[in-house]
């Protein structure tokens, strides 16, 4: 009998293309690891990723083929304490470095799957984009419209201007 | 080629994740962004949190690793001495306290108590008003907690030029009566405003009304002698 992880599983992305990967590199996906345990034949019956593109769920596959053998997260993970830092190994960094579009599609994609780590390294990656900006540059960033009308947003900046320039 | 902005269309939840990343300053102040951003700030209990607007539902107590994050950082912390015994990291970064008419010290106090170890030891929080800054009332730190719930034993001790206006202290664990004695004035107004429940905005009015019912205006702050407090 052939080992878990040479056991190959099929995926269809939502412009239906079949994408055939390693199954542990497939069951970095919670979403993945419990359709293949309802299913019991991993391998024949072809899983639907609903949600995601060919593009991305390629992308996804990708982070999850360099972070097979990372252990699994424990129970006890404290969240909070992940939180608190925006660190990102280098392998991470660079595997983020893709346009905005691609950027959140893959945080809609983790979150999807229930990929806890790449959701994080996503997060961070946004967070670090916002760190120490001013309203105006973070608008700019993400092109987000000023929908505040000019009295609304003056009194949000009175209330906060003893946190300017710091 | 222009970007979508696909941040502002992110379900709530991931917004909010990728916003508890991001430092107290930066959060505080992108409220103003847009509506997506302040609503969800608003709406939001763990970001509420974050920037010490609402104190946390099930405190986790304060161990020594984690001590520095239950100070808000957005406030003009001067120091937090120590004994040698207990090292901490640094101060959290803070405005100077010129920028905000007054400063704040975190003590563990040298009132001695049998068996007081770090977890259940008294730790006084002095606030310093060193000038009459012109606030509007409606500033941000107002509403802002000083110190999430989950520190031990802390009261509150208010100076004013450096002399004692009031001293108090929270509701101590047992073994603290003595030391609640020996920093508890008479004044009963700041018995209500623990450092736990108390906003700042709450420790900046009372201080204030305290010291001008006492005759203590900032014209007159040449005139220390005038302010002396017995008891401490």
């Amino acid at each position: 009998m052939a080992s878990e992880g040479e056991q190959t599983v099929k995926l269809v992305s939502s412009d239906n293309v079949e994408i055939v990967t390693e199954r542990k590199v497939a069951e970095r996906s919670m979403l993945i690891k419990n359709m293949i345990e309802d299913l019991g034949a991993p391998g024949e019956e072809p899983i639907p990723i609903m949600n995601v593109s060919e593009a991305v769920l390629r992308k996804v596959l990708e982070w999850c083929t360099h972070h097979k053998n990372d252990p699994a997260p424990s129970q006890d993970d404290d969240a909070d304490s992940r939180k608190k830092t925006t660190d990102i190994e280098d392998w991470d960094q660079k595997f983020m470095q893709v346009d905005q579009e691609m950027l959140f599609e893959i945080i809609l994609a983790a979150n999807y799957m229930d990929i806890k780590a790449l959701l994080d390294v996503g997060c961070k990656t946004v967070a670090n984009m916002i760190k120490g900006k001013s309203p105006e540059e973070i608008r700019k960033t993400f092109n987000i419209q000023n929908d505040f009308t000019p009295e609304e947003e003056d009194q949000i900046r009175r209330e906060n201007e003893w946190a300017e320039d710091r | 080629m222009t970007i979508t902005d696909r941040i502002s269309s992110l379900p709530v939840e991931l917004l909010e994740d990728i916003l508890l990343r991001v430092d107290n300053a930066t959060l505080l102040l992108s409220q103003r962004v847009s509506t997506r951003f302040r609503d969800t700030i608003v709406d939001s209990p763990k970001l509420q949190e974050k920037l010490f607007f609402r104190q946390p539902l099930h405190p986790t107590g304060a161990a020594i690793s984690n001590f520095r994050e239950n100070f808000n950082p957005l406030l003009p912390w001067e120091a937090i001495v120590t004994r040698p015994l207990y090292p901490l990291p640094q101060s959290p970064a803070c405005l100077p306290s010129e920028a905000f008419g007054f400063g704040m010290d975190v003590e563990l106090t040298d009132v001695f108590i049998e068996g007081a170890s770090f977890e259940n030891s008294i730790w006084v929080v002095t606030v310093d008003f060193i000038g009459d800054m012109c606030w509007t009332g409606d500033e941000s730190w107002r509403r802002m907690f000083l110190i999430r719930e989950s520190v031990p034993g802390l009261g509150v001790l208010v100076e004013w030029m450096g002399r004692n206006v009031k001293g108090s202290l929270e509701e101590g664990e047992e073994g603290n009566e003595e030391a609640v004695k020996l920093l508890t004035l008479d004044d009963p107004t700041w018995h209500s405003s623990g450092t736990r429940t108390a906003t700042l905005g709450k420790v900046f009015d009372d201080a204030k009304k305290l010291a001008t019912r006492r005759g203590f205006a900032s014209k007159n702050i040449a005139n220390q002698d005038a302010y002396m407090v017995d008891g401490i």
